[in-house]
């Protein structure tokens, strides 16, 4: 209640940057020195590719791989397991990403440009395979909202965006039901297959556009198929387009979205498999 | 304050007060006395130590004080300019209270004080019953208003205070609605306006009749200044875009003032002349489209609005997550809301696409607070707006809130939950979101998983995750920085000047 010891800041804010800020150039430049650092000491020892398994150098830079590789893979537990955890979890992104890519080197460096055995190879295969995906979701997290946000009218996440096309087919159908036998085959013929069409959603992506701003060009595809149409039918096989290429709309975005989920669970799965195999070779260096 | 508490000295530094002309000890005692409602905020008595901040400049505060005893000084700006003494009997912190700005001044005790600390609810109370206090508080708020808004703007700085409260007494303070006219294009210049609260919309009319909007003004700023000194008629229709407090100076008295001070019409010309070259420099149409759909939306009062930037963010919904796993279960934001775009020096993508999302905004003057029975609902020094845990479910912030951050929720006493939680992020499981009808009793009993559970209807909306030692939770757990928690005015400061 007494305001008399505290002083007046504003209601707090807190501005984080978008791909940006300080975080990221810490990361940079980590990388960078990191991996000139090992290449710089890898080339140095080593002017031919070693044949030397045991060399100190490659369990050192084996141990540097694995290190930075749980490091990495720490930024799951952070997602989480604590909201509440220590830093930013963009800041822990950029840990993920730069200390991944420093140990895509280490790992090179480690196997001395060879496969190995048949373990090894796996190993190394599961860990290309984590990297590039990797890659793969740092481009896709940058290239496809920016896509999905000139298409929608008004960001849904994907529950949303299942109960309108949901929705959208409910009502097309009930449309055709109403109608005549004609306009009912005309849906099913027409517009059911417009609903999946991926020259429609590659229209979406291409053009950027609205429903607002494909509708027009797609009553026009569909004015041939309604000549013989009634005139109340006509009215209703109208409505019942804009249904369809809503749902056509439904699905573009829905797709996006399950791409933006999706590489993650294949990332999360190379990583998993990749630990697993990293730990036996750990295991079989160690004891064998 | 109990009736022991409520001492003669008390009562005769009040008897001696117009505020409560005519009032007996024992309605003074009554109306000092217990609050009206369980749990609501009292009157209470305050020591204040001699160099001690009894409220602060640019603060938002809750409460009205009255001296009993010592003295305090009011001094504004940084440099604490001394503005008045306040002894025996003497009274401040009104201000805030009516017109829910923050403090336009600091008090400082000059010697040891008592004081009684008057809370916002109490005083609504007061003010709701016709007698000496309305009116004298109604006059005061004019008198005081007018005064402090024309010493804090630049241009009027410099007046003798003689002066300016003698412009204070003669200007007249003006209410106007959302689109009502305040000036009309083409009609007789009367007076010279200062906006005190609130945003105005300069209109013009173009050659083919067409109606532009030339430029957006808030609080501080003026108009009408121009037409008068070349003595012209209105050259653009001002529209209140909101509710819009202004200080009307006549005609007649403003010739009067810029005849006394010189000074201050060649100030008034160099603003002229600064606002046509800002104009014409600023080519970004767009920008000012911008600029007024965040001004008419309502944005622009937000003290620490939740914006999204819709081309970083990819939907993964960790914001959500997040708020809830912090707060019992219960989501304060939806990502959900008022879309922009906001222009950017991306000549490839010139616009982003910005979304401010649903979870309170912290208003400069939030509409929510405005009739909490039971005063629940309130702010902090820094402009926060919080719920406590005197909510009795009542729905009437949430129902007031403008832009719909406010909901009902329903939860169990935490003394229940803490019982029962086993340690696993499952809190959610625990409660639910339905809205009761009005008539339920606000506590009430649920069968739930076989069992009966005794839930509460409380109101719950963003904190600004008070409790946490970081800003922000959903900030805090975005992966791509997409999501930040802004002042809306500042980042508009990047437009200004727009046309």
């Amino acid at each position: 209640m007494n305001e008399a010891r505290r002083v007046a800041t504003g209601a707090r804010t807190s501005t984080s940057g978008v791909w940006g800020g300080r975080g990221a150039i810490a990361g940079r430049t980590f990388g960078l020195l990191s991996v000139a650092a090992m290449s710089w000491w890898y080339f140095q020892a080593h002017p031919q590719p070693s044949m030397d398994r045991y060399h100190v150098q490659q369990i050192t830079l084996g141990w540097i791989a694995i290190s930075l590789s749980v490091l990495a893979a720490a930024l799951s537990i952070r997602k989480r397991l604590a909201y509440q955890g220590v830093g930013k979890l963009s800041s822990w992104l950029d840990v993920h990403i730069y200390a991944g890519i420093v140990a895509s080197f280490a790992v090179l460096y480690h196997t001395g440009f060879r496969a190995g055995g048949p373990l090894t190879a796996s190993l190394l295969l599961c860990f290309s395979y984590t990297a590039v995906s990797g890659v793969l979701g740092l481009w896709i997290s940058r290239k496809i909202p920016p896509l999905l946000t000139a298409m929608e009218e008004n960001p849904a996440i994907v529950e949303e965006l299942l109960e309108t096309r949901a929705e959208c087919l409910r009502g097309m159908l009930e449309l055709a039901a109403g109608g005549s036998d004609d306009f009912g085959i005309l849906v099913e013929r027409r517009l059911l297959p417009e609903t999946a069409s991926w020259k429609r959603i590659l229209r979406f992506y291409r053009n950027r556009s609205t429903l607002a701003q494909e509708l027009p060009a797609f009553r026009k595809d569909l004015e041939s198929a309604q000549v013989n149409l009634k005139s109340h039918d006509r009215r209703g096989f109208q409505r019942a387009a804009e249904y369809a290429l809503h749902v056509n709309k439904m699905n573009a975005e829905l797709f996006l979205q399950r791409i933006l989920r999706g590489w993650l669970t294949l990332h999360m799965a190379s990583t998993a498999a990749m630990f697993g195999l990293a730990a036996v070779h750990i295991f079989s260096v160690l004891y064998y | 304050m109990t009736e022991q508490e409520v001492t003669p000295e008390i009562i005769n530094v009040l008897r001696s007060m117009d505020l409560f002309r005519g009032k007996d000890a024992d309605e003074l005692t009554e109306w000092l006395g217990a609050a009206p409602f369980e749990g609501g905020a009292e009157c209470a008595l305050r020591e204040f130590p001699a160099g001690e901040r009894i409220i602060v400049e640019e603060s938002f505060g809750n409460s009205f004080y009255i001296l009993i005893r010592g003295s305090a000084g009011v001094f504004l700006g940084p440099e604490t300019r001394h503005l008045a003494t306040l002894n025996q009997g003497g009274f401040f912190g009104e201000m805030t209270l009516i017109s829910g700005l923050p403090r336009s001044a600091s008090v400082i005790a000059m010697e040891a004080c008592l004081a009684i600390e008057v809370p916002r609810l109490a005083f609504e109370h007061w003010m709701k019953k016709p007698g000496p206090f309305r009116d004298n508080m109604d006059r005061i708020y004019l008198e005081r208003g007018l005064a402090n808004h024309l010493q804090m703007i630049p241009d009027f700085a410099g007046i003798d205070p003689p002066l300016m409260r003698e412009l204070a007494r003669k200007a007249r303070m003006r209410i106007f609605s959302k689109d009502e006219v305040i000036v009309k294009e083409g009609g007789e210049a009367d007076g010279f306006f200062l906006i005190r609260d609130g945003f105005v919309r300069l209109v013009k009319k173009m050659a083919g009749g067409e109606e532009r909007t030339v430029a957006y003004l808030n609080d501080g700023a003026y108009f009408g200044e121009s037409a008068l000194l070349h003595a012209e008629r209105s050259n653009t229709t001002v529209l209140a875009m909101g509710k819009v407090e202004v200080i009307q100076i006549m005609k007649e008295d403003f010739f009067a003032l810029v005849n006394r001070d010189e000074a201050l019409a060649d100030r008034f010309q160099e603003r002229e002349r600064k606002r046509k070259v800002e104009s014409s420099a600023q080519p970004a149409q767009t920008a000012l489209g911008f600029v007024g759909q965040v001004v008419e939306r309502g944005v622009v009062k937000a003290t620490s609005a939740l914006v999204i930037h819709l081309d970083a963010c990819t939907r993964c919904g960790n914001c959500v997550k997040a708020c809830a796993e912090l707060h019992d279960g219960i989501s304060r934001l939806t990502r959900h809301g008022m879309l922009f775009e906001a222009p950017r020096p991306n000549p490839k993508s010139p616009l982003e696409r910005l979304l401010v999302a649903t979870s309170c905004m912290h208003c400069l003057d939030p509409e929510c607070m405005i009739g909490c029975p039971t005063g629940a609902i309130t702010r902090d020094v820094n402009g926060e707006v919080l719920i406590h845990d005197s909510c009795i479910g009542c729905g009437s912030c949430a129902r007031r809130c403008p832009y719909g951050n406010i909901s009902m929720a329903e939860v169990e006493s935490k003394a229940e939950l803490a019982k029962q939680r086993t340690g696993a992020p499952s809190i959610g499981a625990y409660l639910k979101f339905w809205r009761t009808p009005e008539n339920e009793p606000m506590m009430h009993e649920i069968e739930k998983d076989n069992r009966k559970a005794v839930v509460r209807r409380i109101a719950v909306k963003c904190d600004l995750c008070q409790e946490y030692n970081y800003n922000h939770g959903c900030v805090h757990n975005c992966p791509y920085s997409a999501i930040e928690r802004m002042d809306p005015a500042a980042y508009l400061q990047q437009f200004e000047g727009a046309e």
